[in-house]
């Protein structure tokens, strides 16, 4: 699907520069047997062409290399945030109710199906109603959270923790970027600004902790959207003269729009892991209710006890009634959706954000020997025109980029569903595949034409 | 050979072309009149064709219709084949209870005569107390199936019925709650089937209605925006080529994913249609469960099933409400900025509540609203009305704030917000949340996936076949 889709946004581009060339269809020479490959048409083709690309480079440029650039993948994260937090308000909304209602419900079956597990098995009656209130208690106690809005509650303990995350990531990055001399082109503050000034009634997050969120991954933008620049030059400086320009010029569009997003997603899937956090809570306040075995044997004990290792447990009659009720409590597995697991997500998001951020660091530190940034006016220039070097430059930074999701594991932080990281670039490679195999099948079968 | 490579190119096009071009039309064509902006939820409704309120009625919901009917048809043949199964199967499950009998009584008596052999002749005897202990729990339990499946006299179809409803009912009315969270345009109560019968699968068919009526909505609407987009720039009211391919963009971003969910949904569907199918099997199963191999783990399988049925439902509603989230999220930052719960593309379903809005934005807003109002014609939006509206009304709002209406001319922006969306949504977001939700890599009932890989296979026949062709002809 995703090859597929790939497929239509390299068409869709292509269509964009057919529709942008519509003037370099060559008119009125056509050569001996009907052949259009003449040379009036081909230097006609070639000028309209460049004419063409050279505006777009200009455009490009004009918009993309300027102090206060909003990188586009930070407008994405925006609204990928502002989106999570607007879905985490409507599920609040929607499913507090539900979600207190169940609970109830949930509890009358428990209590039902453990007398009559009690007065069948253990005969222990006492034991049963000390753990009959403390379930209540615990379930009275989940209520009032969820009442009360438990995002924001959560937010107020964790915000610090995402405040040190980013702090820490910003501190690892400005560092290792002045020991090697480098001056980030400064995003961020375009960033601050930008985030400042599209406020949302919905937001979990306060807009400088959300700018923090953005400025780490997108702190390379203004190093790659430079390349990128300068790919589009070299894609000018081809056509016509030199296939070698051309094919380089593309490889650099193509490698440095790729690390860009490859930063970006990975940042947005630790930025998933906060909102899905956050979003489940609902479903935790189940999970620490009926999930897991609690350790405490006092009833006050068991509220506190539930914080830390989520609940005290399912039922534990064992008939068809037992197996649905324990079954559809799985639905919010202990695993998934406990407090705990929850913090644990929260804080490995931040150790994997902060790990990401010294790869980043690293990765300026390499590309400061071909992008310089003007200290006055913040806009990055590529300081080395040699496009081998840039290009082995850009490989180098593209491979610590596929490699930051294991740097970042290795150093602590560990975040679910990592295979995103690999599957993008498993794509990427699937096309790459797809394309050097269609344009080999074409180029022999244009030989075979020849012939 | 190049001819033949430029045949097959073609073929592959056109057959892309085509398909693409046939999801665009039915989404066209699902929502009536014009797509130029709604700035209400209800004219927005009305444009899909929503009769009652009831959200599973509207134009665009892919194969309700079909489905209805399918879902009849089969409610119809699982009653017949329950009723089959009731009046039969107490032959199974006494031949059961007799094998179990006579095999639990042989080896009884065996294992007391084999320790009786050892035994003096006065301390010989056969106890029956474990005998019978292991007798009545199986009798019991066959019994209670009995009754249930109504071979003592009550229960059978009805009783069957209720189960479904209390078990398969609450697992789908979990993602309708969700899924009517995204649209917000009415409870699930009164959402569903307009078909009211007693069937057997109606405790699956109405909610399921709700969740597909529902994922159509928000499909429609993300849709609406692309089209508001295209409209605007073909129009010559704002925006130009690449306001145009942003639109087309997130037309196509919305089909993709909202048939891609479609079939998700179609793979739960039939797990549970084959649970309520099954179900008189199930129970006598589970009569037998720890006394026959072959029926353990029958019960515990049909409920592990409904679990992860009941958290697909659940992770699909979230993808739509996430999706449709962002989206709206970027269209309020953009169509006109700032974010102030107004866009002038989306209809608003999940958005923000319009607050703090300042001058210029209302005025924006009431241009549009008005002229919607000026130029709806039999229920639909006139393009050529709303044109004129728009025109007359732009300049005079735009007098007072010059550029007010600019916000469309970043196109190239806009194709790249969506194309970062699109990458979000299949790199990150629906993976997260199969994770976090538990999807199986592989699973083994997939009917979705299986009927979306017949469709693709079909569709690329001609492409299949131009190939097969060419290579024969290169042999030669």
């Amino acid at each position: 699907m995703i090859k597929k889709f790939l497929v239509l946004c390299c068409l869709l581009f292509a269509f964009t520069s057919n529709v942008f060339a519509a003037s370099n269809i060559p008119s009125g020479d056509v050569g001996n047997f009907g052949a259009w490959a003449t040379e009036h048409n081909r230097e006609l083709f070639v000028n309209n062409l460049t004419d063409d690309i050279s505006a777009f480079q200009a455009g490009f440029q004009k918009n993309v290399l300027v102090k206060d650039y909003v990188p586009i993948e930070a407008k994405v994260g925006l609204a990928f945030m502002g989106g999570m937090s607007m879905v985490g308000g409507v599920l609040e909304r929607s499913l507090v109710r539900f979600i207190s209602i169940f609970l109830i419900v949930m509890f009358v079956f428990w209590v039902m199906l453990e007398a009559y597990q009690m007065m069948k098995a253990t005969q222990k009656s006492r034991e049963l109603i000390e753990e009959i209130i403390k379930k209540a208690v615990l379930i009275t106690i989940w209520i009032w959270i969820i009442q009360q809005g438990p995002a924001q509650l959560f937010m107020w303990i964790m915000g610090p923790v995402i405040t040190i995350g980013t702090y820490l990531s910003d501190l690892i990055l400005n560092s290792i970027t002045s020991t090697a001399g480098v001056s980030l082109p400064d995003t961020c503050t375009a960033i601050h600004n930008y985030v400042a000034n599209t406020p949302s009634s919905y937001a979990i997050l306060d807009s400088t902790q959300t700018a923090n969120l953005l400025c780490v991954p997108t702190r390379l933008s203004g190093f790659f959207y430079t390349a990128v620049a300068m790919g589009w030059k070299w894609i000018l400086v081809g056509i016509g003269t030199s296939a070698f320009t051309f094919a380089a010029g593309a490889t650099f569009v193509v490698l440095f729009i790729y690390n860009i997003w490859k930063f970006a997603l990975m940042a947005f899937s630790v930025i998933a892991d906060l909102f899905l956090g956050i979003m489940m809570l609902p479903f935790t306040a189940i999970a620490q209710c009926f999930g897991g075995k609690s350790s405490t044997n006092t009833p006050f004990g068991a509220p506190l006890d539930a914080l830390g290792s989520g609940g005290n447990g399912k039922t534990t009659y064992d008939g068809y009634a037992g197996k649905i009720f324990n079954g559809f409590l799985d639905l919010f597995n202990t695993k998934n959706f406990s407090l705990d697991a929850q913090i644990k997500r929260f804080i490995n998001a931040m150790i994997y954000f902060v790990s990401l951020s010294i790869v980043i660091a690293l990765c300026a530190a390499i590309l400061s020997g071909v992008v310089d940034v003007d200290i006055a006016t913040q806009i990055p220039t590529l300081k080395n025109d040699s496009f081998m070097t840039v290009l082995i430059v850009g490989f180098l930074v593209t491979y610590l980029a596929s490699t930051a999701g294991d740097i970042a594991k290795n150093i602590g932080g560990n975040i679910d569903g990592s295979k995103e990281f690999t599957k993008f670039g498993d794509d990427i490679k699937k096309l790459w595949g797809n394309t050097t195999k269609t344009a080999q099948d074409w180029y022999k079968a244009a030989r075979g034409g020849k012939k | 050979m190049l001819k033949a490579k430029l045949i097959q190119i073609a073929v592959k096009f056109i057959m892309g072309a085509i398909a693409l071009g046939v999801g665009i039309w039915y989404l066209s064509s699902s929502i009536g009149g014009a797509s130029i902006g709604y700035t209400s939820l209800n004219s927005f409704l009305s444009a899909i064709g929503v009769q009652n309120g009831d959200i599973a009625s509207a134009n665009g919901c892919f194969l309700c219709g079909y489905i209805e009917k399918l879902f009849a048809a089969i409610g119809n043949a699982a009653e017949n084949f329950w009723i089959a199964m009731v009046d039969n199967i107490w032959i199974l499950l006494a031949i059961g209870f007799g094998i179990f009998l006579f095999y639990t009584t042989i080896i009884h008596l065996y294992d007391a005569s084999k320790k009786n052999v050892s035994l003096d002749e006065s301390e010989k005897k056969i106890e029956f107390k474990p005998w019978f202990d292991k007798i009545w729990k199986q009798g019991v339990r066959v019994m209670m199936a009995g009754a249930l499946l109504g071979i003592l006299g009550f229960g059978g179809t009805i009783v069957l019925k209720q189960i479904t409803n209390i078990t398969i009912t609450p697992v789908m009315f979990v993602g309708a709650e969700l899924s009517m969270a995204a649209t917000g345009v009415s409870d699930s109560a009164q959402c569903g089937t307009s078909i009211q019968n007693d069937d057997i699968l109606n405790p699956v068919l109405k909610p399921f209605m709700c969740v597909v009526g529902n994922l159509n909505t928000v499909m429609l609407a993300g849709a609406a925006g692309g089209f508001s987009l295209m409209n605007y720039s073909w129009m010559g009211m704002g925006g130009g080529l690449f306001t145009w391919l942003a639109g087309l963009a997130l037309v196509i971003m919305f089909l993709v994913i909202g048939f891609n969910l479609f079939f998700d949904i179609l793979s739960v569907i039939f797990k549970l249609v084959f649970l309520i199918i099954f179900l008189p099997l199930i129970i006598a199963a589970g009569a037998f469960e720890g006394t026959w191999g072959l029926a353990n783990g029958v019960v515990s399988n049909s409920i592990n099933m409904l679990v992860k049925s009941a958290i697909r439902i659940v992770a699909i509603a979230l993808k739509i409400l996430i999706t449709y989230a962002i989206v709206s999220f970027a269209a309020d930052e953009y169509f006109p900025g700032p974010n102030d719960g107004y866009n002038a593309i989306l209809p608003p379903l999940v958005t923000e509540k319009s607050q703090k809005m300042n001058d210029q934005a209302l005025s924006v807003m009431s241009v549009f609203s008005n002229c919607e109002k000026v130029s709806i014609v039999n229920g639909a939006v006139d393009k050529e009305l709303f044109k004129n509206c728009f025109t007359a009304n732009r300049a005079q709002v735009e007098r007072r704030y010059p550029g007010a209406f600019d916000f469309m001319g970043n196109g190239f922006e806009f194709l790249l917000l969506w194309f970062g969306i699109f990458f979000l949504y299949f790199y990150v977001m629906s993976q997260k949340i199969d994770t976090l939700l538990g999807k199986d890599s592989k699973e083994e009932f997939d009917y979705g996936n299986w009927i979306k890989d017949l469709g693709k296979r079909i569709w690329g026949a001609p492409a299949q076949i131009t190939e097969q062709i060419t290579k024969a002809t290169e042999k030669k």
